[in-house]
């Protein structure tokens, strides 16, 4: 898989690129909100007010902005390239389906406070997860690709109808089309401590399988013949993909569009190597959700507050269209 | 067409087993049951006034027609979509079109006065589809046809998109245009009449035989652009046919009926394992499994929870599943 070094210069260039934006758009962010701040306040030793807003409000937020940007986008990258299809993404797996459904459970049977609706949304996309996989799994010839599609589109069908029928039936559509958007409006430094563990070991993870995922994209016959434990890679995948997609689940409910959207926007740059691919993924995610989300905090008190979930698809659209389209001749 | 009706021998029974009982069990449950027995006296008997016949041509056999014609409608588009794109997990709602007939809906009850509303309901949610649908393929142009890849990118994208305006437009507007909002796009059949139904019914007749009639080039298509076009099969032609023919079903559907998600997904793919991927037992089989989950849907859904119903298109995924898992599991 060696790349030709124009190619290769063209994603440094992009990798500089993002990571520079995401800086921008990081610091930009610790600056604005409801409270305008100095650049001083920025300055840790500081005893002003604004410093302390900076530090034990905003920071938090701006991370686990990004912290799920990225985990999101590299769930979405490993489930594509898991089951060749550049329409899956993480609720595909059940994921999203399963955590929504557990949340509206748990506000159904209770008031559930913050941190008990983190842990219920990870238990629930989990659950979800598991189901597609134990479905797809029982079948004569074990969780092949196509499988793996199919039982996540139906199980997750049925999550969100019974979703759907729950809402409808107790009339809670406005209060839950409202949450089922996302956001980070409630982050606090402990809940980055309980998810931080989750997306590591999950992004530690994809970056150790993606040789692999590389080979079997290729070809399953070839990556077996080189001696490739398909099922076990498959397994592992799965693993990194629940982790990760949980994780973000916990943090901020179902952000949808950036998983499945963000390896899309990123394959035309890297082409076919997963390694080369996650990383991106992984910068491009974490801008998208940053950014959204500092504008959705920009725009809170203006107009309505605007869930996070509206503005990820309203910011990515244009961008994934214009991307592909610039790509067209090297769409995969 | 004899050789196309003999290939297909082979899915008629499957067809027959699965959506007459289906059909029947639409007419024969409702507000009170009508047991077989009567059903047959109702439609036999030569007596014009009775009330089982008024409660069946008024009620359910408009309701049943209407769920077929939605079920069917939606699956042969979700099965010519998924063909052209080569995706099992295209669908119509994949071009857009659930998103731009939110929209449009939304913006339409924002503007207008609600009795208005009422009336332009259908032609409004019909353009907002078809626009958005147009939007997709102009965006995925590229150096004189039309890109797959591309199109599966831009529709989910512009969709994504138009479907976020559209809950903002509904989250900063009075809270009954998005109680509205939500009944008219969860896949509800109870507001079918008689207009909808002729509607319907005009565009089946026209859309089912074209796709059947370029059932032969698709197969054709699925070798590859180079080998079809080798063969003579025009392939941009054919193509853009077959998506026109989609975008027009299932734009229709979700204007008379809602998002009836997932339908166009699932019938196809049911299908796609009794069958094969052969294009025209395809289209015949999708058609009736649509069918099939809509009135069967359809049916739980105005019967099964006493008095408020449930829209259809929230159960159609529950129905399919038992089968599904049978089908993945067992066989």
């Amino acid at each position: 898989m060696m790349a030709t070094d124009k190619s290769a210069r063209h994603l440094r260039a992009i990798t500089g690129l993002l990571v520079a934006l995401l800086l921008v758009s990081f610091l930009v962010a610790l600056r604005t909100g409801v409270r305008a701040s100095r650049w001083t306040d920025l300055w840790p030793r500081n005893r002003a007010i604004g410093t302390e807003i900076v530090y034990s409000l905003r920071m938090p937020r701006v991370l686990m902005g990004g912290l799920v940007g990225m985990s999101l986008a590299v769930a979405g990258a490993l489930m594509q390239s898991l089951t060749r299809n550049r329409l899956a993404g993480p609720s595909l797996m059940g994921l999203g389906p399963g955590a929504t459904l557990a949340i509206l459970g748990a506000m159904i049977l209770g008031k559930p406070s913050v941190p008990e609706l983190s842990a219920i949304s990870f238990v629930g996309a989990t659950l979800g997860g598991l189901l597609v996989f134990a479905v797809a799994a029982a079948s004569p010839r074990g969780a092949t690709p196509p499988k793996l599609v199919l039982a996540g589109a139906i199980v997750g069908g049925l999550l969100s109808s019974i979703t759907g029928a729950l809402i409808f039936r107790l009339q809670l559509a406005e209060v839950f089309l409202y949450w089922t958007l996302g956001g980070l409006g409630t982050t606090t430094w402990t809940q980055i401590v309980g998810v931080l563990p989750l997306m590591v070991v999950g992004l530690g993870l994809s970056w150790l399988l993606a040789p692999s995922l590389t080979l079997l994209a290729a070809g399953e016959e070839r990556a077996r013949a080189l001696g490739l434990a398909a099922e076990r890679v498959r397994m592992l995948t799965m693993l990194g993909v629940l982790l990760l997609a949980g994780g973000a689940a916990a943090a901020a409910g179902p952000v949808g569009f950036v998983g499945v959207m963000v390896p899309n926007l990123c394959r035309p740059w890297t082409g076919p190597s997963v390694r080369r691919l996650l990383p991106i993924c992984a910068l491009a995610g974490a801008l998208l959700v940053a950014t959204a989300d500092l504008i959705a905090r920009a725009l809170i008190g203006q107009i309505i507050d605007i869930p996070l979930g509206v503005v990820t698809a309203v910011l990515g659209a244009p961008s994934v269209i214009w991307i592909a389209r610039s790509n067209a001749r090297r769409l995969p | 067409m004899h050789g196309g009706f003999h290939e297909s021998a082979h899915a008629l029974p499957v067809c027959r087993d699965l959506s007459v009982p289906g059909c029947v069990l639409g007419l024969l449950a409702g507000s009170y049951w009508l047991s077989p027995h009567r059903l047959w006296l109702a439609l036999t008997s030569s007596e014009t006034q009775s009330a089982d016949l008024r409660l069946l041509s008024t009620f359910r056999l408009p309701r049943v027609a209407g769920a077929v014609l939605v079920g069917a409608l939606l699956s042969l588009s979700g099965c010519l979509l998924q063909g052209v794109t080569r995706n099992v997990l295209a669908d119509p709602g994949l071009l857009g079109l659930h998103s731009g007939a939110h929209l449009a809906l939304v913006i339409l009850l924002v503007f207008a006065n609600p009795v208005a509303a009422g009336y332009l309901r259908v032609p409004v949610a019909f353009s907002g589809a078809v626009a958005t649908a147009a939007l997709v393929f102009a965006a995925s142009r590229h150096r004189g046809s039309t890109s797959r890849d591309l199109l599966l990118i831009v529709g989910m994208a512009l969709g994504a998109a138009l479907h976020a305006v559209g809950l903002l437009v509904a989250f900063s507007a009075p809270s009954e245009v998005l109680a509205r909002a939500m009944v008219w796009t969860t896949g509800n059949l109870s507001g079918i009449g008689g207009r909808e139904l002729s509607l319907l019914g005009l565009v089946f007749v026209f859309v089912a035989p074209v796709a059947w009639g370029i059932g032969k080039q698709l197969d054709i298509l699925a070798i590859g652009k180079d080998g079809a076009s080798s063969v003579g099969v025009s392939v941009n032609r054919v193509r853009l046919l077959a998506m026109a023919l989609g975008v027009l079903g299932a734009a229709v559907c979700v204007a008379v009926g809602g998002a009836i998600a997932s339908v166009g997904l699932i019938a196809p793919n049911l299908a796609r394992r009794l069958v094969g991927p052969r294009s025209r037992p395809l289209l015949l089989l999708s058609a009736c499994c649509g069918a099939t989950l809509v009135v069967l849907a359809d049916t739980i859904g105005r019967t099964a929870f006493g008095m408020l119903e449930l829209p259809a298109g929230i159960l159609v995924a529950a129905v399919g599943t038992p089968y599904f898992l049978w089908l993945l599991v067992i066989r």
